[in-house]
């Protein structure tokens, strides 16, 4: 199948509106004999879902959480970016557009970073209007700052809680239609299967968390707004529950996942503490502003600060090396994320890591602190200060912090076209579930807008396109095509809670992690991409006969409901190994030792990868195909990103 | 270090439950309690038997998933955090603790230590939003709003829907949780056109629900993880009575 | 969120906070009656040979306003009494189970999570009090001036430790519902609270104190 991307012709201003225009629309009193599916309820689900009810679909919307304001959309600490220029500062669409396309190294299309860039001023109007605490300034006016190391302040936020406010702002227009009888409301429900009727969408099979209930949903489209998949390494900022099982069913169906191997690794996170640890907290990218990182010059002092016998107060200022300071001059502290965590693996890789594990480095702010007062500095982090205290037990103030690089974030996901359908008709991906609009690295304050684009802006016109086309007949659950998929469920769970193995969930998901950190983490290389792609492959074909589930289906069963998501990860692990094996280039976050200038900074190659790579689904037996989607730049000029 | 656990277990929402006690040893003080009950889980799995049931999802403290009442206190025994973060080092070596779900009859326990709490989705939509649709919205920048005003909500949005209020009341009343919204949307000009009805309609809701009467003992106060201020209970008060008695629209 | 701008007052006051309302509302009238008692009471003191407190007493037994307001009085009594007892049976059902360990004295005070208890003991002490100083002269028709009744009465030590003890009681009833009854007309704020709890200390330690000297002054003299 030959991707098209349905981009619209025109110039970049020009082409949203060209679109919306020529799109079919549905009769508003027609709106409701049409039925739309929900997966997810962070930002994108839950605007998606409350947009399509005020305009009159019937929306049924699911969540595994016990409620839909758990969305791990939820745990966002910095803001949204949005070209409104309040700030009078020089900013524009197109310079939002142009930062985000740049910092995205050229992997993402032109039009949809465009259109992102139009709508992010709509979405801080929209979430003031549902009565969003954005953070203000005297006056009374709204607050900027600049963010991930931006020339312009354009991000908008509550605090360190943006994620959190603008989510329950959503969440209460969700709470408003189903009080209204608008949408079916339905947590603790895990999507497993979905339903095609003549290669189109037409419903979902869920499995209640509570009760082991299967059932069948039938819908006229499905969307699935259901998040991303770094917790393929098992340890990452993400929430516990995040899981990859609704992208990766509806991968087996047909729809395409595109740039797999594109995950974002913030540099900025508290390090592993041991063996037991289930998670890791990231510090928000704003520290690097005052703090300055270093790890000691040599492997002896190193090695003595693992073993507490020195502190870091003991090794004086001779003896450190301020490393992005030294490599990077002009960015210093500041440089791109993908930029600083490799820079801080370099340090650990030649045994100068501190930290219990050998795997941290220092954030520094006694200079801040000589420079400004603990007051200012209080002022500026004291809620992320209090956090890290509270996690590692060591007072900033009085000793750096000890941070490490930790997957944060998949800017690869469902490949969609311009109107957010994936390769399925009538099956939709939305925010950080699909690939379109971060490219090979996402900037910072950017995952909150494009959510919000996503599901307030951009699926209320698209869909009705689709829709409108379809005819008013309700979906027929009594097709065979759901009890098919039902027993498809059914077959799956009962192997799984039959199987006699003896390894846990976790152990398994353990093992999965390391691989892909190791090997698919922040460098990588072909021969290690080859290593874990056999790795991966062993551990799939041993996972049904090492796992271990027990207790009953039709109860709350966490440990069924980890393995299954587990196997989804193994085999979503597989073709982002491939994935990262067949671009050679080094871009944005995907670093390949092969690919580097000659300071070992990326180095892309934009004749042969200025594509989007997106794997088909071609059978168990077989290995999926990969497909090209050409990337056409008409309106930016390629160049190489430096921060020397 | 070494603890022991009185843990409730319980099978579903129809079964009586019982405590049962379990040990736990080798445990770095640096972990987290719910990463110490990981250890006891993995455990119990590998010895043919079932996990302890318990909510958690982001592990930083910020969605609200995690609740456990722990030794007497909802989140356990530090001020301002959630059972997510608290870690082993807050406890001592050989230390008995007893792990209980929020109970409430409005929060039925689902499993072990596992309780729903849709009650407080359905708090939220008696009233607790802004009756505003997608699109048509005028520009942000438009409706000024005094900084100390803005902040004065923002502390008041920042709920996380745990429940903890709930689980350490005496009453097990929901009124902080209902009024930290009403009082978000009460200090915010965009909450101004249907504040005669939200408090009424949220409290008609939470009423309906079975959560208990607020006796003023301010104990959720003490023990919410966002340290919310009773002050919002106040104000929801004050709502309430001002669309009894004073006509807000004559 | 559409809803009828109008409904009626047993809607309005039938919600937890409308109860709660009500609480508070004859919670303060009660609080004006005991400020006034104690007035009445200084009179013993003010004046050791009892004739300022019978006049006192005699006036307010034929001031009609007084009659009428010792009927408000009374149904502002029974309403306080009945609404708590209604607000009770509601939040002793919210809990199917109780906690094993629950560390309430580590997050509330003493007072604020036993009213009831308090509140009931001194109703039970006020039964008493209305036998002694009002019944046996109103009903039984005791030929004795009310200050020749307070005089022998104050006179037993273990009726003096009860008058004293139900004081103490009182005191931490009047602690937490002075302070609760302004919350609860949603008049706290971070200006006026400290102000409100000062007040509320003030109050409920000096009323009961006062009271509990006078009786001790009566039974030295």
């Amino acid at each position: 199948m030959k991707l098209d991307a349905k981009i619209p012709k025109g110039s970049l201003g020009e082409k949203w509106d060209n679109h919306k225009f020529n799109l079919k629309l549905v009769n508003p009193a027609n709106k409701r004999k049409f039925d739309i599916i929900v997966i997810g309820t962070g930002l994108a689900g839950a605007s998606a879902a409350d947009s399509l009810a005020e305009l009159g679909y019937n929306v049924k919307v699911f969540c595994f959480q016990d409620s839909a304001r758990r969305a791990h959309s939820i745990a966002a600490q910095g803001g949204i970016n949005a070209a409104k220029n309040y700030q009078n500062d020089g900013d524009s669409v197109y310079r939002l557009f142009y930062d985000t396309i740049k910092g995205g190294d050229y992997r993402a299309r032109e039009a949809n970073v465009y259109r992102l860039a139009q709508l992010s001023s709509n979405i801080i109007d929209q979430c003031v209007a549902q009565g969003v605490p954005f953070t203000r300034e005297y006056g009374g006016l709204l607050d900027n700052r600049s963010f991930g190391g931006a020339q312009v302040s354009r991000t908008f936020y509550a605090k360190g809680q943006t994620g959190q406010q603008l989510l329950l702002g959503t969440y209460g227009a969700l709470c408003r239609q189903i009080e209204l009888g608008k949408i079916s409301y339905n947590p603790y429900h895990e999507i497993l299967e979905y339903v095609l009727i003549d290669g189109h969408a037409k419903g979902v099979v869920t499995r209640n968390l509570l009760t082991g209930e299967i059932k069948s949903h039938a819908a006229h489209a499905v969307i699935i707004a259901s998040g991303g998949y770094s917790n393929v390494f098992y340890l990452s900022t993400n929430a516990m529950g995040s899981n990859a099982t609704a992208a990766w069913r509806a991968y087996k169906k047909g729809a395409y996942f595109a740039n797999p191997c594109f995950t974002q690794i913030h540099p900025t996170c508290i390090p592993q503490a041991g063996e037991a640890q289930s998670k890791l907290t990231l510090m928000s990218e704003s520290l690097r502003n005052d703090g300055r990182v270093w790890a000691p010059k040599s492997k002896e002092n190193a090695e003595k600060l693992r073993k507490e016998e020195l502190k870091p107060k003991d090794i004086p200022e001779d003896d450190r090396d301020y490393f992005l300071e030294r490599k990077y001059p002009a960015f210093g502290n500041l440089v791109p994320r993908d930029i600083a965590s490799r820079a801080v693996k370099e340090v650990c890789d030649e045994g100068r890591g501190i930290a219990a594990t050998g795997l941290g480095v220092y954030l520094d702010f006694s200079d801040a602190i000589s420079r400004l007062g603990t007051v200012a500095i209080e002022g500026r982090y004291g809620n992320l200060f209090q956090m890290y205290e509270k996690i590692s037990g060591e007072d900033p103030y009085k000793t750096p912090m000890k941070i490490y690089p930790a997957v944060h974030y998949t800017m690869g996901g469902l490949w969609v076209d311009y109107n957010l359908m994936t390769t399925v008709p009538g099956l939709y991906a939305l925010g950080e579930a699909n690939f379109s609009d971060h490219g090979a690295n996402r900037l910072g304050a950017s995952a909150l807008m494009q959510g919000l684009a996503d599901g307030y802006f951009v699926i209320p016109y698209t869909i009705g396109d689709y829709l409108a086309g379809l005819g008013f007949n309700k979906v027929d659950i009594n097709n065979p095509a759901f009890a098919e998929a039902e027993k498809n469920v059914k077959d799956k769970i009962e192997k799984l809670i039959s199987a006699k193995g003896q390894r846990t969930p976790d152990e398994i998901h353990r093992e999965l992690g390391k691989i892909m950190w190791e090997k698919v983490g922040m460098s990588r290389n072909e021969a290690g991409l080859k290593e874990a792609v056999e790795e991966i492959r062993r551990l799939k074909e041993s996972f049904w006969k090492d796992i271990k589930v027990i207790g009953e289906k039709d109860n709350i069963n966490e440990t069924l409901e980890k393995a299954g998501r587990v196997i989804d990860f193994i085999e979503l692990a597989e073709i982002m190994a491939i994935d990262a094996l067949e671009r050679p280039e080094s871009c944005g976050c995907h670093f390949r030792l092969e690919s580097q200038t000659e300071e070992g900074e990326a180095k892309r190659n934009d004749n042969d990868f200025t594509y989007v790579s997106a794997f088909s689904y071609e059978g168990e037996e077989n290995e999926p195909k990969m497909h090209k989607e050409e990337l056409k730049f008409e309106f930016v000029e390629l160049t190489q990103r430096s921060y020397k | 270090m070494k603890v022991t656990l009185n843990i409730w277990r319980q099978k579903n929402v129809s079964s009586k439950g019982r405590f049962e006690t379990y040990e736990v040893d080798n445990i770095d003080e640096h972990i987290s309690f719910l990463e110490m009950l990981d250890m006891l889980n993995e455990r119990l799995l590998k010895n043919d038997q079932e996990p302890i049931s318990f909510s958690h999802d982001c592990r930083e403290g910020i969605c609200g998933a995690c609740g456990l009442f722990i030794n007497g206190r909802a989140h356990g025994p530090m001020r301002g955090v959630t059972t997510c973060q608290l870690h082993m080092r807050m406890f001592n070596d050989n230390d008995v603790i007893t792990i209980e779900p929020w109970r409430a009859k409005a929060f039925p326990v689902i499993k072990d230590l596992t309780v729903d709490r849709t009650a407080l989705d359905k708090i939220m939509q008696g009233g607790g939003y802004v009756s505003v649709n997608t699109g048509g919205v005028p520009d942000a920048n438009s409706v000024i709003i005094p900084k100390l005003i803005a902040d004065e909500a923002f502390n008041s949005a920042v709920c996380i829907g745990c429940g903890a209020c709930v689980a350490t009341c005496k009453n097990a009343s929901a009124s902080l949780f209902t009024a930290a919204k009403v009082s978000q949307l009460a200090l915010l000009p965009q909450g101004y056109p249907e504040r005669k009805y939200r408090a009424r309609n949220m409290i008609d809701v939470m009423d309906g629900l079975g959560f208990g009467n607020c006796s003023n003992t301010y104990a959720c106060e003490v023990d919410c993880p966002k340290e919310i201020s009773v002050l919002n209970i106040a104000r929801m008060n004050r709502e309430y009575l001002k669309s009894i008695f004073v006509s807000l629209y004559s | 969120m559409a809803s009828s701008s109008k409904e009626s007052l047993k809607k309005s006051i039938g919600r937890s906070v409308g109860k709660k309302f009500i609480m508070a509302m004859t919670g303060l009238f009660l609080l004006v009656f005991l400020l006034i008692h104690l007035i009445g009471n200084s009179m013993l003191i003010i004046d050791p040979s009892g004739e300022t407190f019978n006049a006192f007493v005699e006036g307010m037994t034929h001031n009609p306003m007084i009659r009428i307001m010792e009927f408000v009085l009374l149904f502002g009594f029974i309403f306080h009494i009945i609404d708590a007892i209604v607000l009770k049976i509601k939040n002793r059902q919210v809990r199917s189970v109780r906690y094993k360990v629950y560390s309430q004295s580590a997050n509330s005070k003493f007072q604020s999570r036993t009213m009831l208890f308090t509140g009931l003991t001194i109703f039970s002490f006020l039964l008493l009090h209305i036998y002694q100083f009002v019944a046996i002269r109103r009903i039984f028709n005791a030929d004795i001036t009310m200050f020749d009744l307070v005089r022998e009465t104050f006179k037993d030590p273990i009726y003096i430790g009860i008058y004293i003890l139900a004081f103490i009681l009182l005191s931490f009833h009047l602690n937490h519902g002075f302070e609760s009854a302004f919350q609860t007309f949603g008049l706290n704020s971070k200006k006026y609270t400290p102000i409100l709890k000062r007040a509320a200390n003030i109050y409920s330690y000096l009323v009961p104190a006062g009271f509990t000297a006078i009786s001790i002054f009566m039974y030295i003299n």
